[in-house]
Order: structure tokens, then C-alpha cells, then sequence
């Protein structure tokens, strides 16, 4: 057992607790969760058990969410996608260095997903988009749904949410009859944010744009878009999977931007019929 | 307000209806809530809260700006619910107005920039003082001062951390008051306060002082410290700060230095002396010899030698009253009333002898009874020096005079002379010992004490010298006796 854990790299236990990383589950393949703006690793609270049953599972925290070490964050490393690149680069590595990673991104860490591919494209042996979008803001021929005043108005949202958005939305509501399982998630709050920081991820989100990137992913990927999604309209889906080389799209029925809350089902069966079409090497779903 | 689980409302209160200016009927199963919003609004309700409404069943205190009929956004404070009832999903969502906790919250997010910004100017302040600071300290090691501080107030003594090893510590620390003043010679510290109380006084504000400093390490240091004092408007001292400096080393070089030069002079001054009796003897011996009657060839060598040996003499002499007056002493003198046109007379004929090939004119002006309080060998070595000079830088074709004349509360003596002026930056030195002249054949001068001894005679006599040169009226060196004159 020493032998086991002396290799605990330093580190591995500060990008741990840089990132909050969590790892379920056991199987010959390694799945990793990364969350998107304005939540945490909570959000695959409905996922992940079920791909821990027969993978390796690891979830974290991008730096300024969540349960992360807020003392990392620096404004100019976080000032746009590439820092958070890193940090992946960084999980995975120390994580599962020895066998590629099937990752899954929501929104924009699905952007992150294909920077981390770009720097190191041995670390990944897929990407699962939930919802993803490589520009928010209109341009010349391209529509991402959103105008620059739009934005800063989600930036003047974001400011007087401030006094609430830290404290965050603790439930003020009390006990819903018949939901007993509430009361002991009182005492939690998810999605901590720092209101500077949200704010900057905003800025560094949503006034992105890595549509130039996305023909240097060679990399299979699934591009899992609602159709009706606020945040990443079809359109956006369908311009990604033309000019992602090797790339899949799948529309489900969801109204929203997070299936995997709120269509678990249907967003889990396109995950799995993705996974399962990556042929030999991949692992059997429900096997082990 | 009632929804379904995607936000389309299906049951919304009057209340509600009012504030965004619907009809219920445009509103219920027809609207979704998220329409309700701004832009920024959506996309924070999508990202955020609609995610957390699934995971914690509530969300409260949501700030949204509600957009209704109008198109004037309106700020709402909001709290949902999720409810299942029988495998369907239903939302409740209760709205308040907000617009005086929007105003406040406005302006407390104000406050708050405002402070982070005086924040932000505060820390670059703090950097660049930090900054500031260690080049301060930086300065101060490569320099090996100390800083000291004296609270004008409490009287209390504080020093820098390196104060330490002055003391003799291995480290650098916190000294004590207590700590520091242990270490003071004892022989020194009256002197410490009287340096402190001096300085707190606001006629003088200037701190000085030099004490011993007996080190824990059994060394002895002497220390130079220097400050001053900083008052308030009414005078009272706030504080004295300062810095000290370790110059033992310094003093010990400067001690050694010292004595080096006062055996030197010593010896200067002992073989002086004791050249003089021999020479004595030597000058002695050629007046017997000379007064002989000799071959013509044999009185040549006797007056060769007699010039010789009366230069040495003048030498020794010099060299002599040079030591006495630069160890302190001060010259000898036998003060008497005398009859200065006399010892004057005397001297001319003399140096008449001396310089066979010039011309030396001599003119008195006041009454020949005219006594002064003099020593009459001094002023003849006075006058010797004066009219050598003169002799030596003058212009050899023409005439040296001496003359002696009256003067305001006195005489006054001059020696004059013809010829290239003494350059303007050499007068303020004429006087130190070993200042010659420019150019000249070397061999006809001493060691350049000569205007040494004439300014320490005056000096004893209380005389004034005074020089003027100029190219067109030649050089005077004046000396003006102003005591003690008599007439009888």
C-alpha cells in the first residue's frame, strides 16, 4: 500500500485541490466531467453515477467554481480559455496518464476540451459536447445567438447579483413535503462563485471565439445540441459538426441549455451510443 | 407564479399581471417566464438558476430585471420552488419588487468599486513605498549606517535591526533601550543626554555626538552620531531621528596618522636644534679664519664657505621654528621695547652682505625714537625671510626696498620688490608651509617656510600681514605692528 500512495506527487494533491477533483468509480476506461458557466461539478449529479458504474470517472471544479482553490485563481492566466486548457492538461495528466480520456464538456469547457486536444492530443480519446459553442456573438455569416449588448447586459445581471451570487441561493424555501432528501441538501450551496470572478469567466466565455480551432481536432467528437437551447441554438451545432473533421451532432428534445439536468435520459443514451461506436478499444457499456 | 418545469407559465397572480402590464390571457400558456427577462437575464437564468431550481429544488434571492409590456425593465427580487406532484413537475415562483433595494444595491456596488479601487491605489502606494524602503535599507547597509529614533514625546529610544551587531550580537535583531544603553561607555553617557538635550532644543535642532560603545563581544567601538530634531508649529520637539556610523577604524588611522607626524616633526625639530650648535661653531671658525690675512684664492673659499654655512644656519632655524609652531608651542619670543629703525638699519646691512649683487633700499618715515614691543631677533628673521623672498621672485635688475612708515595705531614694515606678479589663486596659500613659488632656480630657496615663520612671528607679535602684487606696482608684503607702541 506505501508503494501506492508515495507516487502521491505533491502535485497531483495541489491540482487536486486547485480543482476540487473527485474520482468515482472503477473501469478500464476514464471519463471526465467538466462543468460550464455559472455552476460546478454538481451538475452531473445524474450522470456520473450512472458512467461510474462501469468507468472511471473523474470529476472537478474549474478554478473560481465551486469547491476550487480560489486562491489560484489569477485574473491573467483565467483571462481567456487557454488557462483553463491548462489546468486541464494538468487533471488529466495526473489523473490518467496512462490511457487517453473520453471527455465530456458542458458549454464552454467543451471550448476548453478542444484547446487541452490542440496542446495535447494524446491525453483524449473523445469529446462529448452537452450544449457547446465555439462563438456567442453574432458575425458575418455565422450566428451564435448573441450581440455584444447582450453580454454586457448578462455582465450588469451578473453585478447586482453579487450580494446573492456568493452566498449563493442557499434554498430559502424550506421543505417541500415528500422531499425529505432537501432538507440535507440545505446546508449546502452549489455553484459558489466569486462575483469578479464570474465576471471574468463571463467575459472570457461568452466574448470568445475559437471557431478557427475546431478544424484541428481530429479527434472523434459528439456534438449533443437541444433543440431549443437559449444559450447554443442548432445552428451553432450543426456549423460545428461541418467543420469538425470527425464529429457527430445529435439533436435532443430538451428545452434549456443543460440535457443532462433536465433530459438525463435522452442526453445519457447519445452519450452511450457515441461511446459504443468508437469501436474494439472502447470500453462495454455495462460490462466489467 | 406558476410554470411548468421549461418556464412556461401557467398560472400567474393579478399582482404580477399589473407590474409587467399583461393580460392574464397573454401570459398564461402562452408565455414562457425566461421571455420576461433581459437578455443578460436568460443567459444568467439558464447558466445559473434553472440549473440549481434541479439540483437544490429552490433558489432565493434571484436579482432579475423583469421586461414587461413597457419594454422598461424592472428590478425584481425572486424565489422558486420545484414541486412534484404525481411524476409532474411544476415551479413556484414568488416575484417582489426590488426598485429601493435595487437603488441600494446600486449604490452599495458603487461603494464597493470605489473602495476597491482607493483599494488598488492603497496597494500600489504600499508597493512602491515597500520599494522605496528596501532601497532605503540597501543604501543604508552598503553606506554601514544605523538608524536611530528618539520619541520626543516619550523620550524613547528605538534603532534599526542591524544595531544589533554594533553591539556585538551575531545576528541582526530588536535592541532594547536598556540593551543599547549597557553597552554605552559609562564615561560617555552624560554626554549622550547632553547631545539629545541640545538637540531637542529648538534654537539648535542638530544632534552630534561621538561615544564609545563597549560591545558584548568584548571590542570597543567608537560611534559618530548624527541627526536632527523635528518640531511641531509650537516649538516642541516630536522626534529626533538620525543615523549612526561606526568610525573606529577611522579613528584609529587617524590617531596613528597624528602621532606618525608628531615623531616626525619631533625629529624635524630635534635635529634642527641640534644641527644649529655645530654650525655655530663652523660659522664661528671662518670668522677667526677669515679675519686672517689669506692668499687671494684662500678668501675666496673662506667667504664660499661662510655664505654656506649662514644658509644653513638661516635653514636649521627655519626648520626649527617651523616644528615649534606646528606642534603648538608656538614660537619663542623675548618681548621688549625696541627702536625698530634700528634693528632695521641693522638687517640691511647685513643682507646687503648676503646679496653683494642687488640692491636693497632702505627708507624710514616716522621718528627714529619710535620704540614697539618686539622681539628685535625675531623681527630680524621676520625681515631676512621678507627680503630673501623678494630677492629670490624679484626682478633681479631692479631694487628691493624696505621701508617702514606709519600706520593707523602703529607701523607698518614692507618689503617691496619688482617683477612677475604672484598668481592670483596662490595668494589665499602663501602662507602654508611648503607653498613655492613658481619657477625659479631651485637651489636659491629653503623648504618654502619662509612666509610660514613670517606669519607665525606676526602672529606672536599680534602684527597683520597683508600682500599686494600686481604686474605694474611689483609685490609688497606688508606687516603692520599695532601694539603696544611708545614714543619717547
Amino acid at each position: 500500500m506505501k508503494d501506492l500512495i508515495a507516487p502521491l506527487k505533491e502535485a497531483k494533491l495541489s491540482t487536486a485541490i486547485r480543482n476540487n477533483v473527485q474520482v468515482l468509480g472503477r473501469g478500464p476506461q476514464t471519463v471526465v466531467f467538466a462543468h460550464g458557466f455559472g455552476c460546478d461539478q454538481t451538475m452531473w449529479r445524474l450522470l456520473a453515477p450512472l458512467f461510474a458504474q462501469t468507468h472511471r470517472v473523474i470529476l472537478f471544479d474549474l478554478v473560481g467554481s465551486g469547491g476550487s482553490d480560489l486562491s489560484s485563481y489569477d485574473s491573467e492566466k483565467y483571462a481567456s480559455l487557454d488557462g483553463y486548457a491548462c489546468d486541464l492538461v494538468e487533471v488529466i495528466n495526473e489523473f490518467s496518464p496512462d490511457s487517453p480520456v473520453i471527455f465530456v464538456g458542458h458549454s464552454v469547457s467543451a471550448m476548453i476540451g478542444v484547446l487541452a486536444d490542440i496542446q495535447s492530443p494524446e491525453l483524449f480519446r473523445a469529446h462529448l459536447m452537452i450544449s457547446p459553442s465555439p462563438c456567442y456573438i453574432d458575425e458575418e455569416g455565422y450566428r451564435g445567438g448573441f450581440t455584444r449588448a447582450d453580454i454586457d447586459s448578462l455582465l450588469d445581471t451578473l453585478d447586482s447579483n453579487y450580494l446573492g451570487w456568493s452566498s449563493t441561493m442557499a434554498p430559502v424555501i424550506m421543505g417541500a413535503p415528500g422531499q425529505p432528501e432537501l432538507g440535507a441538501e440545505l446546508t449546502n450551496s452549489f455553484c459558489r462563485t466569486d462575483p469578479d470572478i464570474a465576471k471574468q469567466f463571463a467575459r472570457a466565455t461568452f466574448l470568445s471565439d475559437h471557431r478557427a480551432r475546431l478544424p484541428n481536432v481530429p479527434t472523434p467528437s459528439l456534438i449533443v445540441q437541444c433543440n431549443d437551447d437559449l444559450i447554443a441554438p442548432v445552428e451553432v451545432g450543426t456549423y460545428m459538426q461541418r467543420t469538425m473533421p470527425r464529429s457527430t451532432l445529435r439533436i435532443i428534445e430538451n428545452v434549456g441549455h443543460c440535457p443532462h439536468l433536465s433530459a438525463p435520459d435522452a442526453c445519457t443514451q447519445a452519450m452511450i451510443d457515441f461511446i459504443g461506436s468508437l469501436g474494439p478499444s472502447g470500453p462495454v457499456f455495462g460490462g466489467d | 407564479m406558476l410554470t411548468s418545469s421549461e418556464g412556461l407559465i401557467q398560472r400567474v397572480n393579478t399582482t404580477f399581471c399589473r407590474w409587467a402590464g399583461f393580460d392574464k390571457a397573454d401570459l398564461e400558456g402562452k408565455r414562457r417566464v425566461q421571455d420576461l427577462l433581459t437578455v443578460g437575464g436568460r443567459i444568467f437564468h439558464q447558466t445559473h438558476w434553472a440549473p440549481l431550481l434541479r439540483l437544490q429544488g429552490s433558489v432565493g434571492e434571484v436579482k432579475i430585471d423583469l421586461v414587461g409590456a413597457s419594454g422598461q425593465p424592472m428590478p425584481m427580487m425572486l424565489n422558486a420552488l420545484r414541486r412534484e406532484r404525481a411524476g409532474f413537475c411544476v415551479h413556484e415562483l414568488a416575484f417582489f419588487l426590488a426598485k429601493d433595494r435595487h437603488k441600494y444595491e446600486t449604490e452599495l456596488l458603487l461603494a464597493r468599486r470605489r473602495a476597491e479601487e482607493s483599494l488598488k491605489a492603497q496597494l500600489a502606494l504600499q508597493t512602491e513605498l515597500t520599494r522605496a524602503d528596501v532601497r532605503l535599507k540597501i543604501a543604508l547597509e552598503s553606506a554601514d549606517l544605523h538608524v536611530w529614533h528618539i520619541d520626543g514625546v516619550t523620550g524613547r529610544v528605538s534603532f534599526d535591526d542591524r544595531f544589533a551587531l554594533l553591539l556585538g550580537q551575531a545576528e541582526p535583531r530588536l535592541v532594547s533601550e536598556e540593551e543599547f544603553l549597557a553597552c554605552v561607555e559609562p564615561e560617555d553617557r552624560d554626554q549622550l543626554t547632553r547631545a539629545s538635550e541640545e538637540a531637542m532644543n529648538p534654537a539648535n535642532g542638530i544632534y552630534h555626538c561621538v561615544y564609545r560603545i563597549n560591545a558584548t563581544d568584548g571590542s570597543q567601538r567608537t560611534v559618530l552620531s548624527s541627526g536632527r530634531a523635528q518640531f511641531s508649529a509650537d516649538g516642541r520637539c516630536e522626534y529626533l531621528t538620525g543615523v549612526l556610523r561606526d568610525i573606529t577604524e577611522q579613528r584609529r588611522q587617524q590617531v596613528e596618522a597624528e602621532s606618525r607626524a608628531l615623531f616626525a616633526e619631533q625629529m624635524v625639530g630635534i635635529a634642527s636644534h641640534d644641527l644649529r650648535n655645530p654650525l655655530q661653531g663652523i660659522s664661528m671658525a671662518i670668522e677667526m679664519l677669515s679675519a686672517q690675512g689669506a692668499s687671494e684664492k684662500h678668501a675666496l673659499l673662506v667667504e664660499g664657505v661662510r655664505k654656506a654655512a649662514g644658509r644653513a644656519i638661516r635653514l636649521v632655524t627655519d626648520l626649527l621654528d617651523f616644528t615649534q609652531a606646528r606642534m603648538g608651542r608656538g614660537l619663542s619670543v623675548k618681548m621688549k621695547p625696541i627702536c625698530l629703525d634700528a634693528v632695521l638699519r641693522e638687517c640691511v646691512s647685513e643682507l646687503a652682505l648676503a646679496f653683494p649683487d642687488r640692491e636693497l633700499l632702505y627708507q624710514c618715515t616716522v621718528p627714529p625714537a619710535t620704540l614697539c614691543n618686539a622681539d628685535a631677533d625675531r623681527v630680524q628673521q621676520m625681515v631676512g625671510n621678507l627680503v630673501s623672498n623678494a630677492m629670490t621672485y624679484g626682478a633681479a635688475d631692479r631694487a628691493v626696498s624696505l621701508s617702514l612708515d606709519a600706520a593707523v595705531n602703529g607701523v607698518a614694515l614692507r618689503v617691496h620688490n619688482y617683477g612677475p606678479p604672484i598668481p592670483p589663486d596662490m595668494i589665499p596659500t602663501l602662507f602654508e608651509p611648503l607653498t613655492r613659488g613658481v619657477e625659479t632656480q631651485s637651489e636659491k630657496r629653503s623648504i618654502g617656510l619662509g612666509l610660514f615663520i613670517v606669519r607665525e612671528i606676526a602672529k606672536v607679535h599680534h602684527a597683520e600681514v597683508a600682500v599686494t602684487s600686481t604686474a605694474d606696482q611689483g609685490t609688497s608684503f606688508t606687516v603692520t605692528f599695532t601694539t603696544s607702541m611708545e614714543t619717547h
